[in-house]
């Protein structure tokens, strides 16, 4: 029996709302353990897919509409390995994050567990469909979930405040969205991404940037790009840790994919080369919020914003890999998206675990308080060692990738310098936690009174023993994330994936039943030494800044940059104000330089 | 950053998105030119494959019936999130005293024909949508409205009655996955998810489409469950509040 595409979305969909419609009558195990089937089940069937769609992608039409000529009449599903693989990735992070979650954390009078199955079936959707505006309502209907998500702890003004932030910029980006798709959609008559491409074709006037522009602007905004960045660390500092999980893990990550499926299906023989604006823009954007992140990264004391920072740097980082957009790089930004989604949920989750023992997330609160906290301790660094992209942890793998795919053009000096800016940063705040809080080196560092918020305790225990419900994710997180260096075939088959995902013409066909394209063979290999000396040397600055930070008394006056950078960047913290009119102000700035910058550079 | 200075450089971003948008604009094809020709095969279509003479119900419950699916869990969703976000702490227990009084006999006695009217009314659209405009996200709003009637005529108390019922809750639940449900039986006739395998029935008469019928009903239950137990929980939360600040 093959497993119908529909399931991994329809599935979760009766789950929720089984769970929602008798919520009061059922007990918390019971609505846990559905919850957690639910999201094993789809882990299971979304591997199973990716295995099927190898050989060739799966069309699926729903209600049975097969295109009529080129004409598509219904909603398609177009299942690439890529697609498959995030689902896949989803399913994971989702069914770790309940399992975390569950018999202990607040959660709603079960409102938590539908909410969380919602948002899986939305991102199992997003992923697979093939069609522009089902993209789109998946798009929405993962959002709404993730609003009230961040909002579950409404005992305090906080979560809704971050909530609202989060709920207002995401609307604001799903209307540009929805406009570029009235835009592409007057420019073609069509909603199928396969006959929206092959409509477009090389087509390259205003009306197909302008759509193209209003689209990507609703995943920029998802994705956290600086300057569309602001909701992000607002909605992490109160979301509950699993939420925070999945957000930086999958959510954040979900954009890009959408920024990368839109332009490879319908814009790439318009947008791409041999025009270079769009690899010039989305370029620039990656690095500026690499750079952003990292140094918001290493001044921030609360561990959660921290987390979601470093979250704003990778996936800058990520961008870049979309902008060069060959085989070589998607398949780096492959490999660095898992590796940098386990690593970033390996760290929530042990982040969780201080929370929970220690009832703070401020960093000079915690100083010293984390001696006796061996195991939780030896998480943390290991997740600093993944941030920085240490082997075997993968994400200095897909840095390699990426950067082999621009040898030799100028882009690959910036790309260079960003990966390993991301790198040193996120890990050298990262290390500095672990310094002052694990080993209790140096002082309480500088004052920090935005970190110093109240936290309710996410947990309705006291437990002296970490329960094994909280530390197997973090642990199992930190493992995955070595498969990628460990696993011998991983490179070539991230390289299949991407080919895949990249040849517009094959996916055309392939939608419209033509001549299924034959298994493209990648012979795609890492320079593992390369690899191995870049995160050496990014491990090595991260624990020089980290070290210099926290003995700042120990270096002389005019050489304390690192604790300047840590206490003082008063202007690029003065932006992240909480006001969501601000942020809103921020986005449309964003949006009319980076449409200055394309139209002027077309 | 001031209300002042942020007002101040919003108009002029805001002057940056009107020229692109203007640009863009001006540059899509002219008023009346319509570029694709599916809506005009839809339309030839529809009645004679689906047998619904309403073309717009015929693209959302059955052509890009999977968008609708996902469209109905939003609204599921923000329900379930509105129900969570003001989930009732202790305070709600005391509403004030307002929420006792009813209006005038007259009053009460014009709201009775009324909320006949819109049940019926509402009903009629659910189930009618295949065939006339309307449909079940329409006819769900419009017998929701009904016990709206009953607050106005009666009180908070009587509404609360109708409204806060854990039935509402299950109902709602049941409509949502009624769609996925329908759905899902298609696999039974071994074809693909929402597929209309039912008969069809005569065009024209209020048993045919197939599951076009059956999934309007559906989204009717849904949505008009959903916009009940929506007004109760901000009518609680402002009465709750009204209670506390006297």
């Amino acid at each position: 029996m093959t497993i119908s595409p529909a399931l991994p979305v329809a599935l979760p969909m009766l789950a929720a709302a089984a769970i929602a419609g008798v919520r009061r009558w059922l007990s918390r195990a019971v609505v846990d353990a559905v919850a957690i089937l639910t999201a094993a089940t789809n882990l299971v069937m979304c591997a199973l897919l990716l295995t099927r769609s190898w050989d060739a992608p799966i069309v699926y039409w729903f209600g049975n509409w097969f295109p009529r000529g080129r004409m598509v009449l219904g909603v398609g599903f177009v299942i690439d390995p890529v697609g498959a693989g995030l689902a896949t990735l989803a399913a994971l992070l989702m069914l770790l994050a309940l399992i975390y979650s569950s018999s202990a954390m607040e959660s709603g009078d079960n409102h938590y567990q539908p909410l969380m199955l919602v948002f899986l079936a939305a991102m199992s959707g997003f992923v697979l469909t093939g069609d522009l505006f089902n993209l789109f309502v998946f798009f929405e209907l993962m959002s709404t979930a993730a609003f009230a998500l961040c909002g579950l702890k409404v005992e305090e003004p906080a979560p809704l405040q971050g909530a609202f932030n989060f709920a207002v910029t995401n609307t604001v980006g799903a209307f540009f969205t929805l406009t570029g798709l009235a835009f592409v959609y007057a420019a073609t008559g069509a909603l199928n991404m396969a006959q929206i491409g092959s409509l477009l074709g090389s087509r390259h006037d205003t009306l197909v940037i302008g759509g193209y522009l209003f689209l990507i602007t609703g995943f920029l905004i998802k994705s956290a790009a600086v300057p569309f960045h602001f909701w992000l660390a607002d909605a992490h500092a109160v979301s509950p840790t699993p939420v925070c999980v999945l957000f930086s893990g999958i959510m954040v990550e979900l954009g890009l994919f959408a920024i990368l499926r839109v332009t490879n299906t319908m814009f790439r023989a318009s947008m791409g080369p041999p025009h270079t604006a769009l690899r010039d823009v989305l370029l620039t954007v990656g690095a500026v919020s690499a750079v952003w992140g990292g140094a918001m990264c290493f001044a921030e004391h609360h561990l959660k914003r921290l987390l979601a920072f470093s979250t704003i740097s990778h996936a800058g980082a990520m961008m870049m890999a979309l902008a060069v957009n060959t085989p070589a790089a998607i398949a780096g930004w492959l490999v660095y998206l898992f590796a940098h989604a386990m690593a970033k949920s390996g760290l929530f989750f042990t982040a969780g675990i201080l929370l929970h023992r220690l009832r703070t997330m401020s960093e000079p609160l915690l100083f010293a308080r984390g001696t006796k906290l061996r195991f939780t301790a030896a998480l943390w660094l290991l997740g600093g060692c993944a941030l920085a992209g240490l082997p075997p942890f993968a994400i200095s793998l897909g840095e390699e990738l990426t950067s082999s795919a621009t040898k030799h053009s100028d882009a690959s000096v910036v790309l260079m310098a960003a990966f390993l800016l991301s790198g040193t940063l996120t890990a050298a705040a990262v290390f500095r936690v672990f310094m002052r809080v694990f080993c209790g080196w140096g002082d309480h560092g500088p004052a920090d009174r935005s970190a110093e918020v109240d936290e309710l305790p996410e947990m309705h225990e006291q437990n002296r023993v970490i329960p094994a419900r909280m530390f197997v994710p973090a642990l199992l997180c930190v493992l995955f994330g070595t498969v990628p260096f460990l696993l011998p075939q991983a490179v070539s088959w991230s390289g299949v994936a991407a080919a895949r995902m990249l040849d517009q013409q094959a996916y055309i066909r392939v939608v419209y039943g033509q001549a299924r394209s034959a298994v493209a063979q990648s012979s795609l290999a890492a320079d593992v030494w390369s690899a191995l000396l870049h995160s050496l040397l990014a491990v090595a600055c991260g624990a020089a800044l980290a070290a210099a930070a926290v003995f700042h008394k120990a270096v002389p006056r005019r050489l304390r940059w690192a604790s300047h950078m840590e206490g003082s960047m008063v202007w690029m913290r003065s932006l992240q104000s909480g006001h969501a009119g601000d942020y809103v102000v921020w986005t449309m700035a964003g949006f009319s330089l980076l449409g200055t910058a394309l139209f002027l550079l077309r | 950053m001031s209300q002042k200075v942020r007002l101040r450089i919003f108009w002029i971003c805001a002057a940056g998105f009107a020229c692109i948008y203007f640009l863009v604009a001006k540059n899509l094809p002219p008023w009346g030119h319509y570029r694709g020709p599916y809506g005009d095969v839809i339309s030839s279509l529809s009645v004679y494959e689906r047998h619904a003479t309403d073309v717009v119900n015929a693209i959302d419950y059955d052509y890009r019936g999977f968008d609708t699916l996902a469209e109905e869990f939003i609204l599921f969703t923000s329900v379930l999130g509105v129900m969570m976000l003001l989930r009732p702490p202790e305070r709600k227990a005391t509403p004030s005293a307002t929420a006792e009084e009813s209006m005038s006999p007259a009053v009460q006695l014009a709201a009775l024909p009324c909320f006949a009217i819109l049940i019926l009314f509402g009903l009629y659209m659910s189930t009618h949508g295949q065939l006339t405009p309307g449909g079940g996200f329409q006819g769900g709003v419009i017998i929701a409205s009904a016990p709206m009637l009953v607050y106005v005529a009666e009180h908070f108390r009587a509404f609360k009655r109708i409204t806060s019922h854990p039935l509402v809750e299950g109902l709602e639940a049941a409509g949502a996955a009624g769609y996925a449900v329908i759905g899902v039986t298609a696999f039974a006739a071994g074809v693909p998810f929402l597929t209309n395998w039912v008969p069809l029935g005569v065009t024209g008469k209020v048993f045919s489409s197939g599951t076009i019928a059956a999934i309007s009903a559906c989204v009717g239950l849904e949505v008009a469950t959903a916009f009940l137990l929506l007004s109760y929980t901000y009518l609680a939360e402002i009465i709750a509040d009204a209670g506390k600040t006297k």
